[in-house]
């Protein structure tokens, strides 16, 4: 026994684990799995779920809900693994994302049983995971939501996480707590598809029957693939700050240390100024706003985009400074496309016209950070940009209420009240930053 | 330059940051609270850059937007009138998209119109409407507005313009407009699945099942809504009374969605009106023999014209399979009176299937019918055939032993009845996990009422009925089985609330009406 578990350990876990190739490929290669998954599901099971016809809704699901709910799961996973076993994060995080193929079993291996397939769906029910586990051990039938593939790839999930546990533990206790702990990943997986959207329903839509009224009735996020996907990426977005944080300590403080607490308050007061007004100059008509639970939800959604916009433009500025040294320009390189992909999800989830803002948002940073222009040279325009980009915030927020309509009916009076002052205060703000690193400024370009 | 020097470019930045600040918030805004407001924090800014306080100078950027927005939810900000009907109009519009996004089209169509009146004048405004007229069943006013899009503006190569401007002519009874905007949506190659589905439907109800069949299939091929061609297919197969395909079409509806319960309302009917299909494949798999002895061993069956072919059958059993007591009632009426009818045979000429003679077996006697008693049973008889009551799927039937012929016959019935029951009970478990289409659930509880009140279980098909009427007041025939039930059982007061009922839901619907007026013209002893 021992020698196979040496067999298995040596062929298909350590070349991957001793893997040189970055992080970002191994996510683009779990990646890849979500969405072969979500559209073999369209193509296999039941019609309703995965790529079944290209509408915005399945393009949503496709791209952005389905492969968030896939990424909590495996960074929950990763941090239960490494918890666990005090196991490097970074090689669980290789074998995890590479072995995450298991995904594809359940449309490939449910025709099989039932031509047509299952009719996938979130446990949003506690009698679906009853049903699951009856027929687990062949008692009774699956309904609605699970499917014998489904089945076989969290069986399959727990006994692989189980297998790894117990080779890459090294105390004996480890050993024992890790394995006993992997069946926890089939909890959390069931919590994370159904539990979760059940207690924002349980707390806002009062139960089973509210899911219905607050995920599919409009409000301000029009679409419910768009609102899961909101639960999914509000929590994620920490679980991934702490993944970072045990991938690399070290890193992780220079991205915070680098942080201007000011400035992030001053993007989120930005985009939660801009949502303030959208309201106040549209609510005598769109009696239908603020009800749904979820209003106030994309309001904090709002100023979490305005926090993590606003450091994704630090995090470019110094990417492209000078005056940092190269390894840690790889760092913030690295940790701005991450931000802009995060911000861009959750853009995407406020609407269409909040994602095409925060693309121009990101526009203005990299016309301001990236050579060749590199305009953050310059006082005046690095100002004029930072300004342009507070408005910015301004119109996403804005956009909640004006939807594809915002910028025809944004008051100009409102604009130029908004960055005309703030033009002023970043003008004052680059003269004394500059004046306090003059030799960067001498120096110019990169 | 030393560190302790304000430089040119500093003063100027404070003094810009200042007036930027102090002045322009209250002065565009036109709010006057600002005024006491504004000018302290420009002069902060300007403080804070002349100290080269970078952190002061955020707070001070800080406030002054929080300032702003707590101002202006205080007092309001001056805008022009320009801007304030530009407001107000584009705001209905997506107030009217917010109520459309709802499933609200009445309140989504005010809106909209409300946003035209105000002043947005643009096709896509029209375009909302006419879909708000679609979905609200409006569809002459929906026609009217895409075929004037259509005419003349540029919308008419938008694919979703096309086709609704085909769905809503077809709608509004402008057949042929729609039937060739259809034709030339596929030539397009706008949709092509929905236009083949969409033309199947309409060659349906044009009765031309052959044009309808191709273009389901057609729309089937494409992979557009499954489930739902599979069931028209079947519903196709059906009315040509090819009920194996039928079923086959059913089986096939459910495995492409088996939430879709409208199919399974439509197989347990087939069901119980017909049975199920044998399992043609046992046959094709070559188990013949088998077959044909699970057949033998039946004694009597309904058999396709295709099973029979494919048996090779020269001679086969006809089976009657609802109740005969219409039939019945003729004959009695033929006979004298007193006398107990034990059984009774018939003669049928292959040709052209009507009786030509009727044999009846009693306690006093045979009788063989003759003259108008004869025709009266042959017309009945006729009638239960055309009701599809009988069935006959041979030249000739022969039973000698009518006793046991009925007694299989009911025990089919019971067979029938029961599997259709399965298949709509299963149809009530999924709704359980699929809780959208509230019309199929109600037609499949009356069903399932219908079902146990065959099987003479009224403890549950009261009840059925009943949640039928609660889940789609509207399903006016769960009112007529319930009342129906209710007189059968003679608890006529209760008939009576149920038919008041329905005609509160519908004061127009004639059948509750006029039992209704029976029911209290001849009221029954000790009843109202």
């Amino acid at each position: 026994m021992k020698k196979f578990f040496t067999w298995l350990d040596a062929t298909f876990i350590k070349p991957i684990e001793n893997s040189k190739m970055p992080l970002g490929t191994f996510i683009l290669i779990a990646y890849g799995y979500m969405v072969v998954r979500d559209m073999l599901e369209g193509v296999l099971e039941t019609p309703g779920i995965g790529l079944a016809a290209t509408t915005i809704i399945t393009i949503e699901m496709l791209l952005m809900h389905f492969p968030l709910f896939y990424f909590m799961l495996f960074i929950v996973a990763i941090l239960l693994i490494h918890f666990s076993t005090g196991h490097d994060i970074r090689k669980i995080t290789r074998v995890l994302f590479i072995y995450s193929f298991i995904i594809l079993i359940a449309p490939l291996v449910d025709p099989l049983f039932r031509s047509g397939g299952y009719n996938l769906a979130y446990p949003g029910d506690p009698r679906m995971i009853l049903q699951g586990i009856k027929a687990t051990f062949g008692l009774g039938k699956l309904h609605y939501g699970g499917s014998p593939g489904m089945l076989m790839e969290g069986w399959l999930g727990v006994i692989l996480v189980a297998v790894y546990s117990g080779l890459r533990a090294q105390k004996t206790w480890r050993k024992v707590f890790s394995i006993l702990l992997a069946p926890v990943i089939l909890v959390v997986a069931v919590f994370i598809a159904g539990g979760l959207q059940q207690i924002v329903a349980v707390i806002f839509g009062g139960g089973s029957i509210g899911i219905a009224n607050i995920y599919a009735t409009g409000g301000l996020i029009g679409s419910a693939t768009r609102k899961y996907s909101l639960v999914l990426l509000l929590p994620l977005i920490p679980l991934i700050w702490l993944g970072l944080w045990r991938y690399s300590r070290e890193k992780v403080h220079l991205l915070l240390r680098s942080l201007k607490p000011f400035l992030l308050v001053l993007s989120a007061l930005a985009a939660g100024a801009g949502f303030l007004f959208g309201w106040l100059n549209l609510r005598d008509v769109l009696v239908g706003v603020l009800r749904n639970p979820f209003d106030y939800i994309a309001l904090f959604a709002l100023l979490v985009l305005g926090v993590l916009a606003g450091s994704a433009s630090l995090f470019f500025g110094n990417a492209y400074d000078p005056a940092v040294d190269a390894g840690a320009r790889r760092t913030f390189r690295r940790a701005a496309g991450g931000l802009f992909v995060l911000s861009g999800l959750l853009a995407w989830c406020l609407g269409y016209t909040a994602l095409f803002i925060a693309i121009a948002f990101f526009v203005c940073g990299l016309v301001l950070h990236i050579p060749p222009l590199r305009l953050s040279r310059f006082a005046v325009s690095s100002s004029f940009f930072y300004a342009l980009g507070m408005f910015i915030l301004v119109a996403a927020g804005y956009s909640l209420f004006g939807m594809e309509r915002t910028l025809s009916v944004f008051p100009w009076q409102l604009g130029l009240a908004v960055f005309l002052p703030l033009w002023a205060v970043f003008l004052g703000r680059e003269l004394i930053l500059r004046r306090a690193r003059p030799r960067f400024e001498e120096e110019g370009e990169e | 330059m030393t560190r302790s020097r304000i430089s040119a470019g500093l003063i100027v930045a404070a003094v810009l940051a200042a007036a930027a600040l102090a002045v322009l918030p209250p002065l565009l805004l036109g709010i006057g609270t600002l005024w006491f407001i504004a000018p302290p924090l420009g002069l902060l800014a300007a403080a804070a850059i002349l100290l080269r306080k970078n952190s002061l100078l955020m707070v001070a950027a800080i406030l002054a937007v929080l300032a702003v927005s707590i101002v202006g939810v205080l007092h309001p900000m001056r805008l022009f009138p320009s801007q304030e009907r530009k407001l107000t109009a584009t705001g209905y519009f997506l107030k009217g998209q917010i109520f459309a996004l709802q499933g609200d089209y009445t309140q989504a169509l005010a809106a909209y119109e409300h946003s035209e009146r105000a002043g947005l004048e643009h096709p896509w405004v029209a375009v909302q409407r006419a879909y708000c007229h679609n979905f609200l069943g409006r569809s002459e006013n929906a026609y009217e507005i895409f075929a004037r899009l259509m005419r003349d503006t540029l919308l008419a190569t938008l694919d979703v313009v096309h086709i609704n401007y085909a769905l809503s002519a077809m709608k509004s009874g402008n057949y042929k407009q729609g039937e060739q905007a259809f034709w030339q949506a596929l030539s397009y190659n706008f949709q092509p699945g929905y236009c083949y589905y969409q033309l199947g439907v309409y060659y349906r109800l044009r009765n031309d099942p052959t044009k309808a069949e191709e273009m389901m299939t057609n729309a089937h091929r494409l992979a557009y809504n499954r489930s739902q061609c599979s069931s028209i297919l079947g519903s196709i197969a059906e009315s040509r009374r090819d009920y194996a395909r039928a079923e086959e079409f059913y089986h096939r509806a459910l495995r492409e969605n088996p939430g879709n319960i409208a199919v399974h309302v439509k197989l347990g009917s087939l069901i119980l009106r017909h049975g199920r299909s044998v399992d043609i494949a046992v046959w094709r798999n070559g188990k013949r023999k088998t077959f044909k002895a699970r057949l033998e061993e039946m004694s009597v069956r309904e058999l396709s014209a295709s099973e029979l072919k494919a048996l090779n059958l020269s001679s086969g059993v006809a089976i009657a399979k609802i109740s005969h007591h219409k039939l019945y009632s003729v004959i009695a009426r033929s006979i004298p009176s007193g006398v107990k009818i034990e059984s009774w045979d018939w003669e049928i000429n292959p040709k052209s299937k009507r009786m030509v003679k009727m044999i009846v077996k009693s306690s006093m006697g045979t009788y063989e019918l003759e003259g108008s008693a004869l025709r009266s049973a042959s017309r009945a008889f006729d009638k239960e055939l055309q009701e599809g009551n009988v069935i006959l799927t041979i030249e000739k039937h022969k039973v000698q032993n009518l006793e046991g012929f009925y007694r299989i016959a009911s025990e089919i019935k019971s067979k029938y009845v029961s599997d259709a029951r399965e298949v709509l009970l299963e149809g009530v478990r999924v709704f359980e996990w699929v809780p959208f289409d509230l019309r199929s659930y109600a037609i499949l509880l009356n069903n399932l009422g219908f079902v146990y009140a065959e099987e003479g279980q009224l403890a549950k098909a009261i009840p059925a009925f009943k949640q039928a009427i609660r889940v789609d007041p509207a399903f006016m025939d769960s009112y007529d089985n319930l009342a129906y039930i209710y007189i059968e059982n003679k608890r006529f007061s209760d008939a009576v609330i149920v038919l008041r009922r329905a005609l509160e839901v519908d004061p127009g619907y004639r059948p509750a009406r006029r039992v209704l007026d029976q029911l209290l013209a001849v009221p029954e002893t000790g009843q109202p």
